[in-house]
Order: C-alpha cells, then sequence, then structure tokens
C-alpha cells in the first residue's frame, strides 16, 4: 500500500488501454439555470484516464458552477455526469468522493484547528473506512501504523516536515494550499479536480506547485481537471484544453490548437 | 370575515408588542450581529421600572413612562453595547448567543432582586398619557377593543413611523446597513461603527421598553414568565422577516398576535391536541420557519468576513504538558481518583455524599453538552428536554417494579438517544427529501438557526408532551426508586459515579477516537469534510442521538436521586439555557469543564441558601459569568489549566537557570526559591487544619474553632506575609518600580483603619474592640493595595527594561481582592443574620459540617492567596535572575502569530 504506486494506478490503466473510448469523467450536455440566467448551456467535457485537462474562462464563465456540478453541491437541470461509466449526477458530495473524486477548494477550506498530520490521518481514516464508534468507544481508533506510514509518506512528498504539527492557521497560504493538495491525494483518488490552486500564489510558489503536482500526476497517472487563471501553469501542465465563455465551450482540444483559436483570443486572452 | 376582523381586533395589540421587541431584535442583529435573546429580560426591567415608580413611589404617569421607557431602557441599551457587546463584534456566534443567554437568565432575576419576587398586580396603564380613559371601550363598527390594547396599537404605530422616518432621512439609517456586513471594513471606510451599534442598541432596547410597558397592562399581570414567552414570539416574527426585513417583521409580530388568537376558534377548544397546540403556537410557528423555509437556513450567519486575520485559538491545555508532567498527571491522577471516592464512602458527612452525587448526576447531563458543543461545535438548548425524556421514559418502565432500575435506566437512555435521532431526521431529513423533489441541495440547519430551533423543540416539550397524562402521569409526576443495592447514600454515590466514570471516559474516547476526528473535520470546513468523503448526515444522527442520550441517562439519574420525575419542576426547559451557559463559561471540550460545571451548580447554590442569601444570585452569576466566555472560549477551567500548565513550565525553567547561577556563584542575593515563601505563608493555615483534624479524630468528633487557638496558628503567617509584602514591595519599588507606591500602601492602611472603624461603630463584628477592628484593618487594607500594587511595580520594572513579554500584570490581583471583599461581607452578614442560622457568628460554631460555607471560602482563600504569593515571587525572581539574553521562551508567547490570510 504505497502512495507512489497506489494499487489502482495499474488496474485503472489497463482498463483505459482496453477501452479507448471510454472517458473517466464525462459531463453530457449539462444545463443549469439560476434564476433565469443560465449559467452552463449543453456543455460537454470528458476527462480520460491519466489525462490532465484544463478548464478556462473568464472570471463568471461558469466554471466554478461546472465544477460544482461534478462534485454535487449543485444539481444539473438537464443533462448527465458520468463516473468511470455510470452515471453520478444524483448521489451525493461524499459518495462522489468515495468513488474517487478528490477536489481542492480556490478559497481554502481547510480544517481550522487541526495540524498538517491531523489532516491527513483524517482523510486516509475515512478512505480505509475502518472507523467504527464502538471502536472509539473501546478506544481503539488511534492512527495505525500504516496511517501513520502513509501519512509520513505524504508529508514528505509535499515536503511539509518542518510543518506537520502545526495547526494550519499558522501556516501561509503556499504551504496551505500543499496541505488542500496532499489531503485530496490522501483520498487516493482517481481524478483530482483543482479549483485555481495558484491564486494568491506568488510566481515561486506557483511553479514550485506546478511541479509537484506534475510529479505527483505522473506517478499515479491521475487525472486532473484543472481551473486556472494563470496560462503560464496551465501551459506547463495540460494538454487537453476546454474554454468556456458565457457558460458555453467554445473551444475544445489540443492545448496548442485551443489557444491559437480565434474565439478564444477574443474571448479569453483579450485579442480583436 | 367578519370572523377575521374580530380576530385582527383583538389580536392585533399582542401582535404590535411582539413586533416591537422583533424589530429591536432585528435592528441589533443587522447593526451588532448580536442576537439579543435578552430584549425580553430588558422589556421585563422597563416594565418593572414603570410599576415600581408609578405604583409604588406615585410617581406622575407621564414621568414614570419618560423615566422607564425613554431613560432607563436606552441607558440599559448603552450599558450593554459599551460594556459588553461592543466588544464582540467580531466574535463568533456562539460567543454572542451565550452572552445574550446568560443575560437573558441574569436580568430577570436581577429585577426580581429589587422590586420583589411577587408579579406585580393591576399593571398602571398608559391610556391617559394620550388621553384616552383607562376605562373606555371603542368601538370600531360594532367590533370592541379596550383602551389598553388601543393604546398599544397607537403607540406601536407613532414608534413605528418614527423609525421609518429615521432610517429613510438620516445617514445613521444607512450606516446601520453597512456595518451589518463588516465592522471592520466599515471602519476602514471612515464610518465610527462603534457609534452606528450604540445607537441601534439605545433605539432597540427603547422599543424594548415601550413592549414592556405596553404588555403588562394587556396580562393584567407584571409577571417574568410571561417576558420569557415574549421573546419565542418576538423571535418568531423576526423569522418571518428572515431576520432581516424590519417590514416583514412587524407583519410576523402581527400574524403571530392574530394567530394566538384566531387558533381556539379554529381548532375548537374541546380536543386535547387543542389546548396543547395553543400555547405552542410560537414555538410551532418558530420551528416550522427554521425546518421548512429554506430561505431562512441558506443565508449566511451574520459573520465577519476579515474574522480569518484573527490569531487562531490556543492549542487544548494538556498539549502544553512536557514528558515529565504527563507522568507525573498519570500517577496523580488515580491516585487522587482513588483518594475521592475513599473518603466519600468513608469520613465525608452524609450531607455532602448526597449534594456530590446530586453534582455527579448532573455531570452526566453536561457531558452531554460536552458532546454536543465541544465536538460538535453547535449549541443546543434542549438537553434539559432530552434528559426529560429519558428520565420520564425511565420512570414509567420501572414503575410497575417489574424492570430493574439499572435497565430503566438505559431504557431511559435510549429513548432519549431515539428522540435525538428523530429531532435530526425532522430538521434535517425533512427538508432534505423536499429539496431533493425540488433538485435543490439542502443547507443543513446550523449555527445559531439550530439554537433556536432546539429552544422553540425544547419549551413546546415542556409546555405540551411533558403535560399529557400518558407520559407524566399528571401534575406531581412519577415516583421513582434507586436500585435495590444503592439505597444507601454511599452505595448511591459509588453508582452514580461509577455510571459517570464511564460516561467521562467514552466522551474522552469519542473526542480522541474517529468519530471526535470527523466532527472536528465538519466543525473546520463542512465542504471539505465532504470532499474527503466524509457523511455529514450520518455523522449529525450520531452526535445527535449519542448527546441526547447520555443527556437521557444524566436525566435518568436525576430523577432517580430526587425520587419524583415531575413535569415541570425536575427539568424545566430553562434549566437547559443555564445548564449550556454554565459548561461552555467553564469549558466544553473537556470532562473537567462539565464536572466543574455541575460541582459548581449544586455547591454554589448550596452555599448561598447556607448563607441566607437568594440562590437566584446564583443565577445572575453564572448568567454574567458568561460575560468571561468571549474573552476565553475555550473556558474557563481549561484556560487556567492552560495558565497553570504554562506556569510551572516557566517555573522549572527559571530553577534551572537559578541552578546553573549558583553553581558559578552568580546568583544574586534576591533570588528567593518559591517554596521558601509560599512554605512560610501556608504553615499557619495548613497546620492549623492538622491541629483540628487530630483532636477531632482524638475526640471523636468535630471540635469546634476557638477563636485563641486560630490566631495562635494563623497570625504569625500572616505576619510573616505582611512583610514579605512590605519588603518585597520597597525593593521593586528601588529597582524601577511606580515611584510613589509607598503613598499607595499608606493610603491602603488608612481606608483599612477606616473600614475597621466603620465595621466597629456598625457593630458588625461581635464582641470586637475597636483597637481589634482597626488592627485587622490596617493590614487587610495594606494587602488589598499590594495585591496589585506589586505585579505593578513588576510590570513596569519589565516594561523599562524592554522585555516583550511581562512576567506578571495587574490583573493577577483580582481574585484575592475580591476574596477580600467577600471576606469583609461575610462578616457583615454574619452579624446581621440570626445567630441559629448556619452562618450566625461561625467562629463559636463547630466546624463542618455546620460551619462548613466559611470553611469551604476559607480554604479557597487560602489557596488564592498562597497561588498570589507564588506567583509574585516568580515575577520577581524573574526580575532578579533575567534581563541580558534571558528572553521567555516560544512557547510563552501564547501562539504562533502567523494567520491565514483568505
Amino acid at each position: 500500500m504505497s502512495l507512489i504506486t497506489p494499487a489502482n494506478a495499474e488496474s485503472s490503466m489497463t482498463e483505459s488501454s482496453m477501452s479507448e473510448s471510454t472517458a473517466l469523467l464525462e459531463v453530457d450536455n449539462v444545463t443549469k439555470h439560476f434564476a433565469g440566467i443560465s449559467a452552463l448551456t449543453n456543455v460537454n467535457l470528458s476527462v480520460s484516464a491519466g489525462e490532465m485537462v484544463g478548464l478556462i474562462g473568464p472570471n463568471g464563465a461558469g466554471k466554478t458552477t461546472l465544477f460544482n456540478c461534478i462534485l454535487g453541491s449543485l444539481r444539473p437541470e438537464i443533462g448527465d455526469i458520468y463516473f468511470n461509466g455510470t452515471s453520478i449526477s444524483s448521489l451525493p458530495i461524499h459518495k462522489r468522493s468515495r468513488l474517487g473524486i478528490g477536489r481542492t477548494f480556490q478559497r481554502l477550506e481547510l480544517f481550522a484547528g487541526m495540524t498538517v498530520r491531523d489532516h491527513f490521518i483524517v482523510t486516509e481514516r475515512c478512505r480505509n473506512g475502518s472507523g467504527r464508534l464502538w471502536k472509539d468507544l473501546l478506544n481503539r481508533s488511534q492512527p495505525t501504523t500504516e496511517e501513520r506510514a502513509l501519512c509520513d509518506e505524504m508529508i514528505a512528498l509535499l515536503g511539509l516536515e518542518l510543518e506537520a504539527d502545526r495547526p494550519v492557521e499558522s501556516l501561509s497560504l503556499g504551504r496551505c494550499r500543499l496541505v488542500e493538495l496532499g489531503r485530496a491525494l490522501m483520498t487516493q483518488p482517481k481524478l483530482l479536480l483543482l479549483d485555481e490552486p495558484s491564486s494568491g500564489l506568488d510566481v515561486k510558489e506557483t511553479a514550485a506547485l506546478a511541479d509537484k503536482l506534475r510529479r505527483v500526476q505522473q506517478v499515479n497517472n491521475l487525472s486532473v481537471l484543472l481551473v486556472e487563471h494563470d496560462v503560464e501553469m496551465v501551459q506547463s501542465l495540460v494538454t487537453q484544453l476546454y474554454v468556456l465563455d458565457f457558460g458555453t465551450v467554445i473551444a475544445a482540444g489540443e492545448m496548442g490548437a485551443v489557444f491559437g483559436d480565434a474565439n478564444v483570443r477574443r474571448a479569453y486572452l483579450g485579442d480583436t | 370575515m367578519a370572523q377575521f376582523i374580530q380576530w385582527l381586533i383583538e389580536g392585533a395589540p399582542i401582535g404590535c408588542v411582539y413586533a416591537l421587541v422583533a424589530v429591536g431584535l432585528v435592528l441589533t442583529y443587522k447593526t451588532s450581529g448580536v442576537f439579543n435573546l435578552a430584549f425580553s429580560a430588558q422589556a421585563f426591567a422597563s416594565g418593572a421600572v414603570f410599576y415600581q415608580t408609578v405604583i409604588n413611589n406615585k410617581w406622575p404617569l407621564w414621568l414614570g413612562f419618560v423615566f422607564s421607557v425613554l431613560i432607563f431602557s436606552p441607558l440599559l441599551g448603552l450599558l450593554l453595547d459599551r460594556a459588553l457587546f461592543r466588544y464582540m463584534r467580531t466574535a463568533s456566534w456562539q460567543v454572542k448567543l451565550i452572552t445574550a443567554l446568560g443575560l437573558l437568565l441574569a436580568l430577570p432575576e436581577l429585577v426580581r432582586l429589587f422590586f420583589g419576587a411577587q408579579p406585580g398586580e393591576a399593571p398602571p396603564s398608559i391610556a391617559p398619557l394620550i388621553g384616552i380613559d383607562q376605562l373606555k371601550v371603542f368601538n370600531l363598527g360594532g367590533y370592541f377593543i379596550s383602551a389598553d390594547r388601543m393604546t398599544a396599537v397607537i403607540f406601536t404605530v407613532i414608534a413605528v413611523v418614527l423609525l421609518g422616518l429615521m432610517f429613510r432621512f438620516t445617514s445613521v439609517g444607512l450606516q446601520m446597513r453597512a456595518v451589518v456586513e463588516s465592522p471592520r471594513m466599515v471602519e476602514l471606510a471612515g464610518v465610527d461603527a462603534d457609534r452606528v451599534s450604540m445607537t441601534s442598541w439605545m433605539l432597540s432596547s427603547t422599543l424594548a421598553g415601550l413592549a414592556g410597558v405596553l404588555l403588562a397592562p394587556l396580562y393584567f399581570v407584571l409577571d417574568g414568565n410571561v417576558y420569557t414567552l415574549l421573546i419565542i414570539a418576538a423571535i418568531a416574527a423576526a423569522a418571518v422577516g428572515r431576520f432581516v426585513s424590519i417590514p416583514f417583521t412587524l407583519l410576523g409580530g402581527l400574524f403571530l398576535g392574530v394567530g394566538e388568537r384566531a387558533l381556539p376558534d379554529i381548532v375548537g377548544t374541546s380536543s386535547s391536541f387543542a389546548q396543547d397546540i395553543r400555547p405552542s403556537f410560537p414555538f410551532l410557528v418558530l420551528f416550522g420557519l427554521l425546518v421548512f423555509w429554506p430561505k431562512l437556513r441558506e443565508q449566511r450567519v451574520v459573520s465577519d468576513p476579515l474574522s480569518g486575520v484573527d490569531p487562531p485559538p490556543p492549542a487544548m491545555a494538556h498539549e502544553y504538558k512536557d514528558a515529565n508532567m504527563v507522568r507525573m498527571t498519570r500517577i496523580a491522577f488515580p491516585v487522587f481518583m482513588g483518594g475521592f471516592v475513599l473518603l466519600m464512602m468513608t469520613v465525608v458527612s452524609p450531607l455532602w455524599v448526597t449534594r456530590l452525587t446530586d453534582a455527579f448526576a448532573l455531570a452526566v447531563v453536561f457531558l452531554s453538552i460536552t458532546i454536543f458543543t465541544g465536538l460538535g461545535g453547535q449549541i443546543s438548548l434542549a438537553q434539559a428536554a432530552f434528559a426529560a425524556f429519558g428520565g420520564f421514559a425511565m420512570a414509567n418502565v420501572a414503575e410497575d417494579g417489574n424492570v430493574p432500575a439499572l435497565i430503566a435506566l438505559l431504557i431511559g437512555a435510549l429513548v432519549a438517544a431515539i428522540v435525538g435521532a428523530l429531532f435530526v431526521l425532522f430538521i434535517d431529513g425533512l427538508p432534505a427529501l423536499i429539496g431533493r423533489w425540488r433538485r435543490r441541495p439542502v443547507v443543513r440547519l446550523a449555527g445559531l438557526y439550530l439554537s433556536l430551533a432546539t429552544l422553540a423543540f425544547a419549551l413546546m416539550a415542556e409546555k405540551v408532551i411533558f403535560r399529557r397524562e400518558e407520559i407524566s402521569r399528571g401534575e406531581y409526576g412519577i415516583a421513582v426508586s434507586r436500585p435495590e443495592f444503592a439505597q444507601g447514600d454511599r452505595e448511591w454515590f459509588l453508582l452514580v459515579f461509577a455510571i459517570f466514570a464511564v460516561v467521562a471516559f467514552m466522551v474522552i474516547f469519542i473526542r480522541k477516537g474517529t468519530v471526535g476526528r470527523y466532527l472536528s473535520a465538519l466543525r473546520g470546513s463542512e465542504s471539505a469534510a465532504a470532499s474527503i468523503g466524509i457523511n455529514a448526515t450520518s455523522l449529525r444522527i450520531i452526535l445527535f442521538s449519542l448527546s441526547a442520550g447520555i443527556a437521557g441517562l444524566g436525566g435518568g439519574l436525576i430523577g432517580m436521586a430526587q425520587g419524583q420525575v415531575e413535569p415541570t419542576a425536575t427539568y424545566p426547559a430553562l434549566f437547559g439555557v443555564v445548564w449550556v451557559v454554565l459548561v461552555v463559561t467553564l469549558g466544553a471540550r473537556t470532562v473537567d469543564g462539565a464536572v466543574n460545571a455541575a460541582i459548581g451548580f449544586v455547591v454554589i447554590q448550596w452555599l448561598f441558601e447556607a448563607l441566607g442569601l437568594p440562590t437566584t444570585i446564583a443565577i445572575i452569576g453564572f448568567g454574567f459569568g458568561a460575560i468571561t466566555y468571549a474573552r476565553h472560549p475555550e473556558g474557563i477551567v481549561e484556560f487556567q489549566t492552560r495558565r497553570s500548565i504554562l506556569a510551572a513550565a516557566r517555573g522549572r525553567m527559571l530553577k534551572s537557570r537559578a541552578n546553573e547561577l549558583s553553581n558559578t556563584g552568580d546568583l544574586p542575593s534576591t533570588y528567593r526559591p518559591v517554596w521558601h515563601v509560599v512554605l512560610l505563608v501556608l504553615a499557619g493555615p495548613a497546620l492549623y487544619l492538622f491541629y483540628i483534624l487530630i483532636r477531632s479524630a482524638v475526640q471523636g468528633h468535630w471540635v469546634a474553632v476557638h477563636s485563641t487557638t486560630l490566631l495562635v496558628f494563623v497570625v504569625p503567617s500572616l505576619i510573616f506575609a505582611l512583610g514579605w509584602i512590605l519588603v518585597t514591595e520597597r525593593r521593586l519599588r528601588k529597582s524601577g518600580g511606580l515611584a510613589n507606591g509607598g503613598f499607595f500602601l499608606i493610603g491602603g492602611a488608612v481606608v483599612g483603619a477606616l473600614g475597621g472603624w466603620l465595621f466597629y461603630s456598625q457593630s458588625w463584628v461581635p464582641r470586637g474592640s475597636i483597637s481589634d477592628c482597626v488592627l485587622v484593618g490596617i493590614p487587610a487594607g495594606v494587602a488589598a493595595v499590594g495585591f496589585f500594587l506589586l505585579p505593578v511595580h513588576a510590570n513596569r520594572i519589565a516594561l523599562g527594561r524592554g522585555w516583550l513579554a511581562s512576567p506578571i500584570s495587574w490583573l493577577e490581583g483580582r481574585t484575592p481582592f475580591g476574596f477580600l471583599l467577600f471576606g469583609a461581607f461575610l462578616f457583615f452578614r454574619s452579624s446581621v443574620t440570626d445567630a441559629s442560622s448556619a452562618t450566625g457568628s461561625f467562629i463559636d460554631h463547630g466546624f463542618p459540617p455546620s460551619g462548613w460555607p466559611v470553611f469551604l471560602i476559607t480554604a479557597i482563600l487560602v489557596v488564592v492567596w498562597v497561588q498570589w504569593v507564588a506567583r509574585v515571587q516568580g515575577a520577581v525572581n524573574e526580575l532578579a535572575i533575567g534581563g541580558e539574553g534571558f528572553e521567555p521562551p516560544e512557547e510563552w508567547a501564547t501562539q504562533p502569530s502567523e494567520a491565514i490570510e483568505s
């Protein structure tokens, strides 16, 4: 049981090579309205196993709405979302997470008052699902050596050794982003959704974060859906790119081709 | 239609009063973020002042009105804002809620203390003020309305129009809205948020005062209980306006008044259901709105967007312990507990055993608050109701005598747990089902709204469910007996203590275990918790049913202890509020906090009883004690524990440095080990206690305290302590303290001498001569000044040397000073109460049990006194051997200061 080569990495590899056509995540024709304003109109999007996909668009384009639809805090009116070939549209958030969707937040959502290590331990406990109330009552739910080892491994991977036992409130923003990433990775996700991970970070921190992300992604053969404003970070990471504007996908495909698209330049990069 | 108009005319006046309080509620909630549940208490206070001035003091009607509504009420609001809520504007909702609840408890008792406990009969009407004859009955097209009711409507209309004009045409109205969003942001924009919130407090307090004066004549009586119900109706009215809209709040008030009037006509009065539902109409409306109106719960509880810049809360006290201390605790704790149980089983007087057993039964209920608030981060005001469910279920099962009492207790706990689970299903599950049908996820009821829902539930349970014959067997309830094997008081204690210990360990294990971690995550961020796969719904069910189950178990124990479970007396819903306030103030996160709260609740009330003081003072004390919660959200017990752990670590560090210095021969002569001083100060009282114990053991009964022997033992220690104060003061003054400290001491001596003379001349001291009194007064006055002066000196010296952390602050002197005043008060009290009471001149009475309150207070006084001496000597030592190169280590500063940017 190691994070670097998780048990499911190989299986998902073989799975994806067996059926090239089935994407890991499939957003199928999703439409969502807010009080008459359509935030998303007939959006289609797919992420295959082991792929890094970018999602960009100006502010208010509907990126976060799409994110929330995938994650379950919003339900689309029309359309469906498939994960691993099955519809997840009616599942609550925590069940989607257990299927293998991990996420980070644009505005930090850490567990106030807990240390970095606590964050990882609680996530691992939730993933392996060994927590029981009766075990608590008999004082048998202290972290096992296996859980500790996994947690230490993640701390080492992200280089958080110095901060491991400090409460997260005392960490800087860049470190907090790493903790969020680590927490999402501790769920051993098949698909990782990153919501503007670089917002609030300086150039150096962003580069370091992108570096960590790339390493983790390659080793674990993760699929990643990245919402990001920082064009450099997007260019350095993703292969496929979707551009959202006014709730519709205006361009999709290989990154280079998309950046060359005239519509995209007009809507997003500001060229005329 | 005719029927409706009649309801409207008859219900509107009460509705107007509801609306006035509700508008005040919304106003302060919007401008200061405080959901002031104490407005009903303020209304009561104003009504009482009006009653007092007009009826008892025979003031003219208009003067009484002006004084109580236009002077007293705004001043009360001003006081509350300036002294209290101003400091809480950026505090969490829990802090604001607990403080308001504390006031809700304390204010009415304070009013009763001043104006007598009896409800005022025939309260004065203010109808003549606007030229209406009090006995006149108006005829509105065939519908009749009395003068008082007409007056209520007229005054409300005037108040609302004035309010509207103010909002429309003054800048304060605009500013009030801005302050709601973020006081700090508004201050950045140059608005004085302080002044805005002050204005709104005075304004809304005046509205509450007006409501108080209008309400009394409508019920023909001035009674605190009426006002408690008033607040629920006002909250329900404010909920109609979603706690933000003043016009809808007004409509809500009217709706409640009219609805209350109309309900009996609609459902009839014959069926028992109809009779039950009528008094609980406001609770039903509030509960229904909170549960079934998603918009209400979706709106964010007023909180400060900039609150993220506050430093994080300190870690739990036990995390500051070093390995040495942990080892010591591991040995000391079982020894202490074993010793305690052994003493309780043998020598402790039966009276104490009974009271402490009651305390531990209560502590079980309090542990349910530890679970709900300490782990869940939510505040439930329904724990008394859950305890009642457990108690009544236990009593019903055990009534026939077929079921063993212990099994009945467990069944009671189970029933309460099921009620708790059903409660969650009702407040979360039902809306979620509706939400699924409307394809819209529903926010869970949390925070302030959850607390309000529990309050409504608790009152509804008290007024409706527990009054039912099937549950409580009528007014006198059900008799219950303890288990066969625990009929004796000491056996009963053992049983209760064992149950408490099991539950306490359960709570500790849950906190450390998976559920505790999940709850901690959920408290930190609900969306993030969901994103890692934590099922919040099932966790909520666990939380509610665990907490309710433990409360039910405790309720069963309380019922067995009292031998009776009664529908209104055993578990009053308002006790649920007192309990939460008390536990949260002392510490909701630890078992220590719950135990301290329970012992405090039982013993302090008993103490006041024994001292011949009204026990309501205790409630007032608990209420105002909640104010400290704002400064120490972790709880007083937790705070004190952390402080003493840190002080111990600091002392040890100091000692090792002193050892280093003495090895090289550099130890300054001013350094004196703390224990030298403490030993000499403590020697007198300790030896005396020892002497009493030995003599009592020899004689076979408690011996009386004789003043001569007492003085022989204690006076040398006191003289030493006084000398120590004087010498230390002089030394500190010379080395850079407050230059004119000597004058303060002389002033203290003069005031002390005058005080002694006062005690003598008023003959408050039995059998004391003038020289006795003055001789005691002078050192007392000197000590009283010294309590503050010495820390101030030390503080000054440290600041003068440029130290970042001062070794001590003047606050250190508050506790011993307070005890000094309390001691003087006891002397005063002991002479004015008759000699036959437990307090009458304690020196002539025996030792415990008859003189136990004084003994208890003396014991605490000695501890406080020694602690102060130790702290000051520690600070003096630090000044002596500190200085260059002796910066306090990092962990002494309370917390790392780096904060999250959000």
